[in-house]
């Protein structure tokens, strides 16, 4: 018996009347648009959850990082977003997130109320423990500093500036705060001189030194909105953590 | 060298549908899981289309496909080859045609291969490749294709005189 010719001809007599199926090319290619779809549909996903972990940490690096903290780095999706929202435990930021602290509430609208810079009552904001009510997206000052008077609102409708003022032994501290279109941390920063560049809590910011004896950083806390953080005397070399507090 | 286009694709299954559709037919066994696994290689090769150059022949590339689906899904899937092993083994009876029955536990027996062994048959003796082909839609080496080839008609052999010997075969 030749088992190769047997073998060939049991294999032909097996598939004799087996033929491919007419719509086999539209089968293929329904096929094919499906897998696509399924590997579109698994891509979208996949960029939702990574823009979802991103947004995260973001999130709760706007309202939630404490005060005086040192990291000047970007929140990252890997490390932050487990991390359990942190409440603004800094002192000096306020007990409720009303609008009472928020920027542009500080403008004296009842002429008889004090407002939120007046220092109404001594408390210790910061973690140094300036004297005074500090708004409440100012979450550091240094100690001995008292405020100089109610937050001042400027400007028009189209770019309104929020400045607050704080005076002491130490020093002076100045914080305006710029919100307006077609801002960028060079129309911020009133110094001479080419400045320097640095971060603020991961953002690019600018520093100067004034004639003063003063410096000066300003950034873009986000679009629309700038920061200018001013401090002369030893209230100078606590410049980047007073920055790292304000929340705008 | 131009790329394929999709025309190109049609005319290719058109021509070549039945006789991949064959091939793995006695490759896995059964017509329904040869039918879906074609389906599978074809989309495969679907998607890399237009990186084949139009004058090189597609087969080999759809084969080695083919086969590289067919056994990866034999030894994934061991429920086919339990569904074979399961059957109860048929009782040799006298049949007035003996080359029929001799087929019949040909392919009974094909079946009962491993995966690799019996695509190595298929190659060689259905599609009529040679060791050096068979070798390259395999992936493995000549002596490789030699030896398995060698093993499955052996073990063949061997069933079939044990099967066949009630018959007087």
């Amino acid at each position: 018996m030749d088992l190769e010719s047997e073998l060939r001809k049991a294999m032909a007599e097996q598939v004799a009347e087996a033929s491919a199926s007419p719509s086999l090319v539209d089968d293929v290619k329904h096929r094919h648009r499906r897998r696509k779809a399924r590997v579109h549909a698994a891509a979208g996903v996949a960029a939702a959850s990574v823009a979802a972990l991103a947004l995260v940490p973001t999130y709760q690096s706007f309202r939630a990082t404490p005060a005086g903290n040192s990291e000047t780095s970007r929140p990252t999706s890997s490390v932050s977003a487990f991390r359990l929202p942190e409440r603004p435990s800094a002192p000096g930021s306020p007990e409720s997130p009303s609008s009472q602290g928020k920027p542009g509430a500080e403008a004296p609208s009842k002429p008889g109320a004090h407002p939120s810079g007046g220092g109404r009552e001594p408390r210790n904001p910061g973690l140094g423990g300036a004297v005074g009510k500090l708004p409440g997206w100012i979450t550091y000052l240094p100690e001995g500093l008292a405020s100089t008077g109610p937050c001042a609102t400027t400007g028009d409708a189209q770019r309104k500036t929020v400045t607050c003022g704080w005076r002491g032994k130490s020093g002076w501290v100045e914080i305006a705060l710029v919100k307006g279109g077609g801002l960028s941390p060079k129309d911020l920063l009133k110094t001479p001189g080419i400045p320097g560049r640095t971060s603020v809590r991961g953002t690019p910011a600018l520093i100067g030194d004034r004639p003063d004896s003063g410096r000066q950083i300003s950034w873009l806390a986000r679009p629309g909105v700038g920061v200018t953080v001013t401090a002369a005397g030893d209230a100078k070399n606590r410049l980047m953590r007073i920055a790292e507090g304000v929340r705008p | 060298m131009g790329r394929r286009d999709d025309e190109s694709f049609v005319e290719f299954v058109a021509a070549r549908g039945d006789a991949l559709l064959r091939t793995a037919a006695l490759m896995c066994g059964a017509r329904q899981d040869a039918e879906d696994i074609l389906q599978t290689a074809l989309e495969k090769a679907y998607r890399h289309w237009g990186r084949l150059e139009t004058g090189m022949d597609p087969e080999p590339y759809v084969r080695k496909i083919l086969v590289n689906l067919v056994i990866s899904r034999s030894r994934r899937w061991k429920v086919l080859r339990e569904i074979h092993m399961a059957r109860l083994p048929e009782t040799p009876a006298a049949s007035p045609n003996h080359a029929v029955e001799l087929r019949g536990t040909l392919m009974e027996e094909l079946r009962k291969l491993g995966p690799r062994q019996r695509a190595v048959l298929v190659l060689r003796f259905w599609e009529d490749l040679s060791e050096a082909e068979t070798a390259q839609a395999l992936g493995c080496s000549v002596g490789t294709v030699k030896s398995q080839a060698s093993r499955g008609l052996a073990r063949l052999r061997e069933r079939l005189d044990r099967n066949l010997a009630p018959l007087g075969r």
